[in-house]
Formats: structure tokens, C-alpha cells, sequence
């Protein structure tokens, strides 16, 4: 599909493989077992049946009537809120699941943000038989309460992470530290387009089936291809997913929507591509959210799965060669774009996904008369916990 | 044979920059190099023990600055045969003035970086950063290394090569497996720099066992333990307990 990363994972500049020497062999495997998964047609044909089957794809790509009448733009929606656990992140977690099992792996770790990977991921294990451990920052099990019951309940081990700002950066660092020890067993499913390669590229791949169903969709309904493709972007993946088909076809514009937080404010926002620059953590060479030093710096964002102080490599490519642009969307905006589609079209959205329309109704001078893709990543009754004090329920 | 080459781990200026230096200074009376840690925020190689001292000295606000006036004058203050490295991540030597800290590693004679996050394949990344050639990037080899990544590593390496006891991070309880072993063997046949063992070296008995082996061997957690709970005097005792 594409040509990028480069055979050492490079996406230009940005990507690579800063791991410690211990798990060089074990990404080298998984590169090389992944290469083979792609041309094993009875991997794929399980892979396939399962994402249809089980996780309930294709997913509709909704044209939202109510909505696009009240702003004056064309508003699709791709349902990915409608995969089986709720968002987006089953394509991965069902991709990795089979890849990992393919290699004898027989434990899954995790890292989560605002759950939904760690439902995923232990949805997985549950239904291919295998041990999970998801690692969490406290803050986050505090908001995203609904979703570690769930995890538990299907038998994962959910780990609390106290260390540094106890949200999604702090998990991977639990999650990385836990795989050097356990390499030979474990299969760590990472959850976005980050980390060292191949884990960028593989989580891209799995998520491609987002455009692919999306592109013939959207000619289907509305005729021509969007102008606009837009996406909330945490790590990068609902974003690389709904981008990767849409990415070459002229006149449409690719947006990936951050979280604007409270403010530019240092530690107020995740805009790590609007207010950082280049650095390496967490495996690749991106961009990030950094003291003048290279510390990371602590990142806000009212949703847990974009609270992240760094990007999937390729974003930073994209960012660099005005492949697509990057923007920014509040708190504040984000929840009133959660109402708006609540009340409007009777969808509730994930508090990510709620940045992509929040992005599109703060800026609707923009879009007005144009025809928007926004991928709704996920759906949001993860959030009840932060909802309901925000709006008094 | 080549001669025994051990080595010490102290964060940079932790707890306090007057206990950082005595500490660095009695522990090069016995060691022949030692690794100054510069803290970062995120670091994926460390158990709790180096963590929690590296969070101790962002919290302090003490980086890099504080610490390569520390290092100069330990430099000044030590014989001229010991050698000084770095450790620290990746990112903080990306975010470098190059010149700046290509002057003072000449200055005070840095013999090389030791970054965990970065692998062999990753080095030619750093080097491109115009990090001055007389500084070793020092390569690791693990109990996951390949043939193929023994004879390339150990073709190439300067300074020593640093040998992980296990796959784990600083601070784990100390083993070798056979497997391991065999691994050890080889590197220090193939290698022309010391082979040195480090993660969880404790005791006297885990550098005994690391020693049957390598050309040296590196602890740190247990020193770092000993300057958190008690201070100065259990580090001293510590140090001495591994040479008795
Ligand atoms: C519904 C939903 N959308 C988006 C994200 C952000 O991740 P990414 O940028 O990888 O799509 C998350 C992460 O938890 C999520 O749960």
C-alpha cells in the first residue's frame, strides 16, 4: 500500500527502533512473522472472518442529516463506535491477538489510555485463550472506572502505574518494562502507531480496513469522494487508519484533530504536533511534548486516550510534508460537540472522537457546503464517569 | 587475560551534590570507571530504585547543568587512570548543544555515553547528531543476542561492551542462565574491550559470579539504595563489601 516506513522504520526522519539491545531480536521477529502473516491466506482468512463475524465490520458510514442541516456541511460518519467493545482499537488488538498466537506467544500485555485497548486487548485473549496484563495509570482507572470492571471481567489482570503523571505514557513504560523481562512469552499489543518499528507500521496496517470500507463507502453515498477527512489523534491510530487509503487521492484534505486541553499553556494541552518538537521516546524519533532539557512534559486533556505527550511516527512525517494537517480542539469544545451528536443524531460518542467534531463545529466557516468524513472512533459510555460531572446528570 | 574492568552507577548529583561527589570519589578508589547518571524523565531501563532517583532530581530541578560541574570536579579530583561515561536516555543527548557537550565530554575526558534506548542498529541515529568520534557510544549485548549480532557488535565495539545479566531492567534480582553464560563466553573470546556484566549485581557474590566470566563487572541499585536509606557511611561499607 505504501512504501513507508523504509527497512529500518523510518517514515523520513521520524520512526526507528530506540529500544533497549534486549528486544532487538524479539521486534526483528515480529517483523519477519508479520511479513508471513500478510501472505498466509489462512491467517488472513481467520483475520477477516473474525473482523466481520466478531467484531462487526464492515461498519455503516453514517450520513448525519439532523447535523449536517444544522451546520451547513455534508457530515459522514464512519461507526467505528459500533465494533464489537466500542471503538476502533478491536481492528489492532484482533490483528496483533492472531499475529501474536501465530508466533507461540501465549500472554498479551497492554498499555491503556482511556480502556478501550485494554478491552480490546483482553477481549482478545479471552476469545484466543491466552493470559493478559493491561497496564493503567491510576489517574486513568479513577476516570475511566467502567471500563477496568470490564477489562477485569474478562480476565485480565488490570495493573495500576503510580509512577511520573499516571496516564498513558506511564503505562507504556510499565508495559515496555514489563516486556524486556517477559519477551520470550509475551507478545506486547501496543495500541497505537507508536512505538519502535515495526509496531507503527503493523498498527497502521490493521487499522487500514477503516478507509478501505470507508472510501467505497462514502462513493457510495455520497458520490464523490470528502474534501475533508478528519480524525482525533492520541497516538495516531483511528487517525492512520481512516487516512492511510484516503491519503493519495487528490483534493481530499486530511485533518488530525489533538487535544487542545484548557489551553497552549505548557501542561495544559497533548498538541504535541502543534506545540512540540521532534525527540525520541518510547521507541521512535517524533514528535513530543518536551522541557527545553528533553524531560517529557506532563500533558492534559479531558480525554484519557489523547492525554499523550507524544505521536505515531508517521504523523510526524505527514505533519513535516503537509500530507495532513494537524489542529487542535478543547475541552470545552470537544464536550459541546458530545452533546451536539448526543442530541442531534442519538449517538454518543468517545470523548476522543467528540475532538474530530469539536474541531468541525468550532471552525464550521471552514467546512460550510463541504462534504466531511469524521471518523467517530469510539463510543462513549466509557466517559459516563466524566460526563456527569460535567454536565450535572 | 585482559585486566579486570569494573564499574559503579551514581545518579548524577543525587542525593546532593556534596554526597554525589564524596560517594563518586571513594567508589574510584576501588572501581576503574564510573557511570554518572543524568536523569530523565521516562526511563524504561530502570526498576524502581534509579526511577525514583531520577524523578527525585527532575523534582529538585537538577539536570545536566549542575551535574557536568560535579563531573569536572571529580575529573580534577581523581587519578587520571579512571575513566568517567554517561548514562542517561537517548533524548537529552538529542536535545544537546552538540558543541557545547562535545566540549566539556573533551574537557573532563568522557570515555563514552551508555544510552539503554539505544540499540546497535539505532547508533549511526546518534552519531549523525555530530556527537565528537572520541566518544564511545557503548554497545550491549544481552542474553537475547543473536550469532550474528555477537560477532558484529563485538567486531565494532570501543571502550567495553556492557553485558546484560538478564533480560530485565536495573534493579532485578540477579541470575545467569547457562544459555547466558554461554553467550558471555563467546563475547569475551570474540571482543577485544572488556566484557563487563551489569543489572542486579548486589553482592559480592553476584560480582564473584559475573567476574567467573566477564572482564569486569557494574552495580548500581544496591549503591543507590544504600545513599537513599542511610547516607555516606552504608555506601562506603557497601563499596568495600564487594572488594573485601
Ligand atoms: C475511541 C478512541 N478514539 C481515539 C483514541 C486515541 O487513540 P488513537 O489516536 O491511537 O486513535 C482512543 C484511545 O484510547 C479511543 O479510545
Amino acid at each position: 500500500m505504501t512504501a513507508l516506513p523504509d527497512s529500518r522504520g523510518y517514515f523520513g526522519r521520524f520512526g526507528g527502533r530506540f529500544v533497549p539491545e534486549t528486544l532487538t531480536k524479539t521486534l526483528n521477529k515480529i517483523e519477519e512473522a508479520y511479513n508471513h502473516f500478510k501472505k498466509d491466506d489462512k491467517m488472513q482468512k481467520t483475520l477477516n472472518s473474525l473482523l466481520s463475524t466478531y467484531a462487526g465490520r464492515p461498519t455503516p458510514l453514517y450520513f448525519a442529516e439532523r447535523l449536517s442541516e444544522k451546520f451547513g456541511i455534508e457530515i459522514y460518519l464512519k461507526r467505528e463506535d459500533l465494533v464489537h467493545t466500542g471503538s476502533h482499537k478491536l481492528n489492532n488488538a484482533l490483528g496483533q491477538g492472531l499475529l501474536a498466537k501465530y508466533m507461540g506467544k501465549s500472554r498479551l500485555i497492554a498499555e491503556t489510555g482511556a480502556g478501550q485497548h485494554g478491552v480490546a486487548t483482553a477481549t482478545v485473549a479471552a476469545l484466543l485463550g491466552m493470559e493478559c496484563e493491561v497496564f493503567m495509570g491510576r489517574t486513568d482507572m479513577e476516570r475511566q472506572s467502567p471500563n477496568v470492571k470490564r477489562m477485569r471481567l474478562l480476565g485480565a489482570k488490570v495493573t495500576a502505574v503510580d509512577s511520573g503523571s499516571k496516564t498513558l505514557k506511564d503505562a507504556i513504560n510499565a508495559a515496555m518494562r514489563d516486556w524486556v523481562k517477559t519477551c520470550q512469552n509475551t507478545h506486547y499489543l501496543i495500541g497505537s502507531v507508536v512505538g519502535a518499528h515495526p509496531f507503527p507500521m503493523i498498527v497502521r496496517d490493521f487499522q487500514s480496513v477503516i478507509s478501505k470500507e470507508a472510501i467505497l463507502q462514502i462513493l457510495d453515498a455520497a458520490g464523490v469522494y470528502p474534501d475533508y477527512v478528519i480524525a482525533a489523534v492520541g497516538g495516531g491510530s483511528n487517525a492512520a487508519g481512516i487516512f492511510a487509503h484516503f491519503k493519495d487521492i487528490e483534493g481530499v484534505k486530511l485533518i488530525g484533530v489533538e487535544a487542545g486541553g484548557i489551553s497552549p499553556k505548557e501542561g495544559e494541552h497533548s498538541a504535541k504536533l502543534n506545540y512540540g518538537r521532534p525527540g525520541i521516546i518510547h521507541g521512535n524519533h517524533t514528535y513530543l511534548l518536551q522541557t527545553k532539557e528533553g524531560n517529557v512534559l506532563p500533558v492534559h486533556s479531558i480525554s484519557a486516550g489523547l492525554d499523550y505527550p507524544a505521536v505515531g511516527a508517521e504523523h510526524s512525517y505527514f505533519h513535516e510534508k503537509g500530507i495532513a494537517q494537524y489542529v487542535t480542539c478543547t475541552d470545552d469544545q470537544a464536550l459541546s460537540a458530545f452533546k451536539e451528536l448526543t442530541m442531534t443524531e442519538g449517538i454518543i460518542p468517545a470523548l476522543e472522537s467528540s475532538h474530530a467534531l469539536g474541531y468541525v463545529i468550532a471552525n464550521q466557516d471552514r467546512f460550510r457546503g463541504k462534504k466531511v468524513l469524521v471518523n467517530l472512533s469510539g463510543r462513549g459510555d466509557k466517559d459516563m464517569p466524566i460526563v456527569e460531572k460535567e454536565f450535572d446528570l | 587475560m585482559k585486566n579486570k574492568y569494573n564499574g559503579f552507577y551514581l545518579m548524577g548529583n543525587y542525593p546532593d551534590r556534596e554526597t554525589f561527589i564524596k560517594s563518586a570519589l571513594e567508589g574510584l578508589r576501588y572501581f576503574d570507571f564510573i557511570e554518572v547518571g543524568i536523569p530523565f524523565s521516562d526511563p524504561i531501563a530502570d526498576g524502581e530504585v534509579i526511577s525514583d532517583a531520577a524523578q527525585f532530581m527532575i523534582e529538585k530541578n537538577e539536570g545536566f547543568a549542575e551535574i557536568s560541574k560535579s563531573i569536572e570536579y571529580i575529573r580534577e579530583h581523581s587519578d587520571k587512570s579512571k575513566d568517567i561515561y554517561l548514562m542517561t536516555y537517548s533524548n537529552l543527548i538529542y536535545n544537546m548543544n552538540m558543541k557545547d557537550f562535545n566540549d566539556f565530554c573533551t574537557g573532563v575526558n568522557i570515555k563514552g555515553l551508555i544510552l539503554p534506548d539505544v540499540p546497535f542498529c539505532e547508533q549511526s541515529f546518534i552519531r549523525q547528531l555530530n556527537l565528537d568520534d572520541n566518544i564511545a557510544l557503548i554497545n550491549f549485548l544481552t542474553p537475547e543476542s543473536t550469532q550474528e549480532s555477537l560477532e558484529e557488535i563485538t567486531s565494532e565495539a570501543k571502550g567495553f561492551i556492557y553485558f546484560i545479566s538478564m533480560r530485565g531492567i536495573t534493579g532485578s534480582k540477579f541470575t545467569m542462565e547457562d544459555e547466558t553464560v554461554s553467550i558471555l563466553k563467546k563475547a569475551t573470546s570474540l571482543s577485544n574491550v572488556p566484557v563487563v556484566t551489569g543489572f542486579g549485581i548486589k553482592s559480592k557474590e553476584d560480582a564473584k559470579m559475573a567476574l567467573n566470566y566477564s572482564d569486569g563487572f557494574i552495580t548500581g541499585t544496591a549503591l543507590i539504595e544504600a545513599l537513599k536509606e542511610v547516607g555516606f557511611d552504608s555506601f562506603k561499607s557497601k563499596l568495600r563489601e564487594f572488594f573485601e
